[in-house]
């Protein structure tokens, strides 16, 4: 399921290439009393927002240690994620063995009898592998489209709004299965003129799920870009001469990137869950590789006696979406500067 | 107002808790009345018609095999017990093939018409119907001429078909409901009557079959009451629905969770070994990789997989002594099978020392489970393979990894190519475009007469484009011999040729898991493809 | 408000026409339906002939699309390819059945979620603040086909320590249901964990969206101005708060409707409900493309009459909204 987080409440617009600090009272007074006062970008001040928020402070650095755990998988990962175990057959439950704190395998093992802590680490390289990647492409193709599509109106806006309606009236996971069963399995290769690009399997299912995201993502844009398009500081900047495409990078976009950055949140954690279902149907990252929904799906049937199998993956995915959802909520109230709440 | 609201959400929530809540404290499982069992199969079918095109489902059979009763049936033994003949047919004269049957004076469809030989000849007419679509008239096209006298018919065929006592058992359409109709059509939602011990009744679609006893067949009557055929889609809700008690029986495939059910005392776990097997089929042909068409390569790979020790981890704790298949056309358990491929047994050192010696290099020199180095062959280049199965199948996917670790220990790398069953079996596997295929082989007892549509040159399903001239020739004949002791001679002369070529490799068979609520007595896990219900007759359930 | 209708009516099936061609195309050229056929070697050609007659697999894909819109207008979105069943049928039994679904959960949904969202609001920072906030990320964190699987292992779990089955684990409906209201309660009892499920990550959503909503309104100007007239808090916050904040969460029901029923898909299938999302997942494994686009035209259709009737709402209910 996408989800959409709809902001209700106006976007500031500050010309961020006029940076300045807002005059306030206690600068007066620090004036007054002699103190020098620094200056203060609205970055600084974004961060100091954020910091209040408590919740999204500790999910952050959780999300920095499971991507510390991702970068440094083979490093940290106690086995290799497909070292399968044949000899060790336990009577009851044959290879599959369950967590103990004295031995080799604090997570147990699957049943080929690979280490489980092992196979969690690496998928949740994989995992988050993939969302990155989808979101970061999502949020490109989106920004670009929205951009354009905002800004300049008119017929432009017209077709591309369209093209976008193409993917608003029918249940994305439906294209996402269709297209994940017919190009979703095997690597291909693109051959660009002289040179081959192979084009591994998760990374394809990267590319069907950003096809997939980019279209809340660039009516978000174009809202913003409609609005503030029509800001003053847009009429100076073209009044000094200012093409286009400086325009939009230099004085719109910059105004943007709240909500992008929390849109982009948000992908990333629709991204994780939706890659887990498509496994959960059989067309997502294929064996060996282990892929956070990969491994839940493998050990469902046994989810009621081995239940290692099935409840690490899910606390591990819902930790992370979790995470990523109370990173996006301080976000949004760090760097949405007309918020009236004080936090 | 606030409150006013908050208690009005409470008392619409309680009377919703209550409206779900109260059915459920009173009831207990599925209220089915006595005499009643369900089964729980994954397929609903998308009609009614057997053996057509549209419909290969077992579920399908399942229903339909006790609806149009043939004239012997498979026992669990393979051997033929009868039902709607008089006796066994006879055979004749052999050439031409002349056959007779007859049936017997109790055989009846549920409206009172008795079955006679008209219904048999009306079922071969619309078998070989061009316009009509039956998913095979292999057997049916071979009969020159059906002549009936009242219950009992003589077959005369063109040419020697040896299954042809299989042929003649097969159910009966009945003429009368049949003349005139459009075949592709018939039996789209419903079946009017039946020569067997049930009768359809109802079909809720999406759900459920429901079948009841048909009091006109006196042959081999059941004593149940009616038989529920229920639908659930996912392999883990069946498996947790058996659980709750919402069904009786199952045919599951191989799980690892059929492990949970055999501690559970509720219920009783049968496995037998069937007629279907394992096995990795490797490409010849023009498409497959170039290094398999080198015959110490193949070697290298049956050599490298340590299949003993596959079926022994996979299947442990629900089918534990599993033998090893070493044949590809007899079973384990079959008389007549001879333990061709155990010329091959497990053996790592021997397969690097092997390529080594014909020049391969960049590989290992021991074998070593973090081994990364793949050998590439003078002439045919580097040991990599596509190895393709079916996706979302997890013993399959287990297979495959195991498989690939022991092969990349010794220098053979495995690329999978995972799709779902239609696309691998419909498009991929016929087209010829694999390198190895791992996949289950649907036989039954009479199959090792066709042998030769698997592994002769040019046969029908030889998708991997197998040819040794010598052992087909003897294949051919297996087809037309009508005494099966010298038909198992044949077929393992052949063998014993093909062993060398290594034309696949055999993995072992597949068992048959059933299982059962203890109060249900009387089902056997099913060897054939003649389904649980083949003595639906001796089943009674406990209250 | 008529033109507008009108217009917006044209553009979307416009749309509709050219999704449904791109889909078309990409279904039809990259699935083979007759792999099922192929899956038995002893199939005569002349079958496999009859059908590709009958289906005109043998035509250029413009014309089979063509062939395929004259189905869906007069012939009921044609017949599955094998077998020739007429689809729309078993369509319009399936989404029946989803809809009993869906709509139930929508409804509680957003009753529930207004509720808490509300509350939220009113009491910012407290602890029934911070706990839904809390159980809102969980809930749209949570994977759906696990949360499904949770489920029923806990069913099965109470059955072993009671004995007693609470709720059935699959299907809609028992093997006798009984007639009349007996066979209602049974389906609403067959019915309520798939609707749990399916509700967690709607009311996960419309609370946050509803509290959004509902804190921008109380500390707007016509508040401000209310409380100032001497209003009671109570008619304040009912009358003029709620009512304004709950305005833009039509907009999210409508655009959450086709994410709803894609979420029903996994459901569906974890819960073996005969709905559309398992008559979905089917069609895609047979290859056909004929059932595929009738579940995406119904689907798309739906979501673009669910669009339109929230916009007239919204245009009705706001009065700062105007359509040209």
């Amino acid at each position: 399921m996408v989800q959409s987080s709809v902001q209700p409440g106006a976007v500031g617009g500050v010309d961020p290439s006029i940076a300045s600090a807002p005059i306030s009272a206690d600068a007066e007074l620090a004036y007054e009393a002699g103190v020098e006062l620094k200056a203060r970008s609205q970055w600084s001040y974004a961060r100091i927002r954020f910091f209040r928020h408590k919740a999204a402070v500790v999910s952050l650095v959780i999300l920095i240690l499971f991507a510390l755990v991702a970068i440094f998988a083979k490093q940290l990962a106690p086995y290799g994620f497909d070292e399968i175990d044949l000899e060790h057959i336990d009577p009851t439950t044959g290879l599959a063995h369950s967590p103990t704190l004295a031995g080799h395998h604090f997570l147990g093992t699957d049943q080929l009898g690979r280490d489980y802590l092992s196979r969690i680490i690496y998928g949740i390289r994989t995992s988050l592998w993939v969302a990155v990647f989808v979101a970061l492409l999502a949020t490109a193709i989106g920004t670009a489209i929205g951009a354009v599509s905002g800004f300049y109106g008119g017929h432009v806006d017209n077709i591309l709004m369209r093209i976008t309606d193409l993917f608003f009236t029918v249940p994305g996971l439906a294209i996402l299965l269709v297209a994940a069963v017919y190009l979703g399995t095997g690597d291909t290769d693109v051959s660009l003129g002289p040179i081959t690009i192979p084009i591994y399997q998760p990374m394809k299912i990267g590319i069907i799920l950003a096809l997939l995201f980019w279209v809340a993502l660039a009516r978000v844009v174009r809202g913003l870009f409609l609005s503030l398009r029509e800001k003053e500081f847009v009429e100076a900047a073209k009044a000094a001469g200012a093409s286009d495409l400086r325009i939009i990078t230099r004085h719109i976009l910059p105004n943007c990137v709240g909500p992008i950055v929390v849109f982009t949140t948000l992908i990333v954690a629709g991204a994780i869950l939706t890659e887990a279902f498509l496994s959960f149907v059989g067309y997502g990252i294929q064996p060996p590789n282990a892929a956070l929904g990969k491994l839940i799906v493998d050990g469902q049937s046994e989810g009621f006696t081995l239940w290692w199998l099935v409840v690490f993956p899910g606390l591990a995915i819902f930790l992370i979406a979790m995470c990523i959802n109370f990173v996006g909520d301080g976000l949004r109230d760090a760097l949405d500067p007309t918020q009236r709440r004080s936090r | 107002m606030r409150k006013r609201s908050l208690l009005l959400l409470a008392g619409a929530a309680a009377i919703v808790a209550s409206l779900v809540i109260g059915p459920a404290a009173t009831a207990g499982p599925d209220k089915a009345s006595a005499g009643t069992v369900v089964f729980i199969h994954d397929q609903e079918p998308p009609n009614l018609r057997p053996s057509w095109v549209d419909n290969s489902l077992y579920a399908t059979s399942l229903v339909d095999n006790s609806i149009f009763q043939g004239g012997q049936i498979y026992n669990n033994s393979a051997q033929w017990v009868t039902r709607l003949f008089t006796g066994p047919p006879k055979l004749i004269k052999s050439n031409p093939l002349t056959t007779q049957f007859t049936f017997s004076p109790k055989a009846v469809w549920s409206d009172g018409t008795p079955v006679t030989c008209a219904d048999w000849r009306a079922t071969w007419q619309i078998w070989i119907n061009p316009a009509n679509n039956p998913a095979s008239r292999t057997g049916y096209e071979d009969i020159k001429s059906v002549n009936c006298k009242g219950k009992t018919g003589i077959v005369t065929f063109k040419k020697v078909y040896a299954d042809w006592v299989t042929l003649l058992n097969s159910g009966v359409w009945p003429a009368k409901y049949t003349a005139g109709k459009d075949a592709n059509k018939l039996w789209e939602d419903s079946i009017p009557v039946s020569s067997g011990p049930w009768k359809f009744q109802s079909w809720q679609k999406g759900t459920q079959i429901t079948v009841v006893k048909n009091p006109k067949f006196t042959i081999a009557p059941m004593k149940l009451d009616r038989v529920v055929f229920r639908f659930i889609a996912d392999t883990n809700a069946r498996f947790q629905a058996m659980k709750a008690g919402e069904g009786q029986a199952m045919e599951p495939q191989a799980q690892l969770q059929i492990a949970d059910f055999q501690k559970d005392k509720n219920f009783v776990v049968k496995a037998v070994a069937g007629y279907s097997y394992e096995h990795l089929d490797i490409q010849f042909g023009p498409k497959g990789a170039a290094a398999l068409k080198a015959p110490y390569v193949r070697q290298a790979l049956i050599t490298g997989i340590n299949r003993p020790q596959i079926a022994a981890a996979l299947y442990q704790t629900i089918a534990p002594g599993l033998p090893t298949l070493q044949s590809d056309i007899f079973k384990t358990f079959e008389k007549g099978y001879v333990k061709h491929y155990a010329a091959y047994p497990f053996n790592q050192t021997k397969v690097i020392s092997t390529l080594k010696g014909k020049g391969c290099t960049g590989g290992p020199d021991k074998p070593s489970a973090g081994n990364d180095k793949i050998f590439s062959c003078p002439g045919v280049g580097k040991l990599s393979f596509r190895f393709g199965t079916t996706s979302g199948n997890q013993l399959r996917a287990l297979t495959f990894e195991v498989i690939q670790r022991q092969l990349k220990s010794v220098g053979i790398e495995l690329v999978p190519r995972f799709q779902p069953a239609g696309l691998l079996f419909g498009t991929t596997l016929p087209s010829s475009d694999w390198d190895l295929m791992l996949f289950t082989w649907v036989e039954s007892p009479a199959s090792k007469i066709t042998a030769k549509d698997k592994l002769a040159c040019g046969g029908e399903i030889n998708y991997g484009n197998y040819c040794n001239k010598k052992a087909s020739a003897l294949l051919e004949k297996t087809a037309t011999t009508l005494d099966e002791a010298t038909r198992t001679k044949l077929l393992n002369q052949a063998e014993a040729m093909m062993a060398k070529d290594v034309p696949s490799i055999p993995m072992f068979v597949r068992p048959v898991f059933t299982i059962a609520s203890a109060k249900l007595k009387g089902l056997t896990t099913p060897t054939t493809l003649e389904g649980d219900f083949w003595n639906v007759n001796s089943w009674t359930l406990a209250s | 408000m008529l033109q507008y209708v009108l217009r917006r009516l044209a553009y979307s099936v416009i749309v509709l026409f050219v999704a449904s061609f791109l889909v078309f195309t990409f279904v039809a050229k990259t699935g083979d339906p007759l792999a099922a056929l192929r899956l038995n070697p002893r199939i005569s050609p002349q079958s496999v002939q009859n059908i590709k007659d009958r289906k005109h697999l043998d035509d250029s894909i413009v014309v089979r699309y063509g062939y395929w819109v004259q189905d869906a207008f007069t012939n009921g979105f044609g017949t599955t390819i094998l077998g020739d069943r007429p689809i729309l049928p078993d369509l319009w039994r399936v989404m029946k059945h989803t809809l009993q679904l869906v709509i139930i959960a929508e409804l509680l949904a957003i009753l529930i979620a207004v509720g808490i969202g509300v509350y939220s609001a009113l009491r910012q920072y407290s602890v029934f603040d911070y706990s839904a906030t809390t159980f809102s990320f969980m809930g749209l964190a949570l994977p759906v086909f696990w949360f499904a699987l949770m489920l029923q292992v806990g069913v099965v779990y109470v059955k072993d320590w009671t004995g007693y089955n609470i709720f059935p684990i699959a299907s809609l409906s028992s093997v006798d249901p009984g007639t009349g209201i007996h066979f209602w309660i049974d389906r609403a009892h067959h019915l309520v964990l798939p609707i749990l499920v399916l509700m967690i990550a709607s009311i996960a959503t419309y609370s946050r969206f509803m509290r959004a909503s509902m804190l921008e309104v109380v500390n707007s100007d016509y508040v401000r101005t209310a409380r100032a007239k001497g209003l009671t808090e109570k008619r304040v916050t009912m009358k003029h708060a709620f009512r304004n904040a709950l305005i833009p969460l039509i907009t999210l029901v409508a655009i959450n409707f086709g994410a709803l029923l894609g979420g029903a898909i996994a459901t569906e299938f974890v819960f073996s409900l005969d709905g559309m999302g398992l008559y979905y997942i089917n069609a895609l494994n047979t290859n056909d493309p004929y059932p595929v686009m009738a579940w995406l035209m119904v689907t798309a259709t739906l979501i673009i009459l669910f669009n339109l009737i929230a916009d007239i709402a919204y245009g009705y209910l706001d009065p700062r909204v105007r359509y040209d």
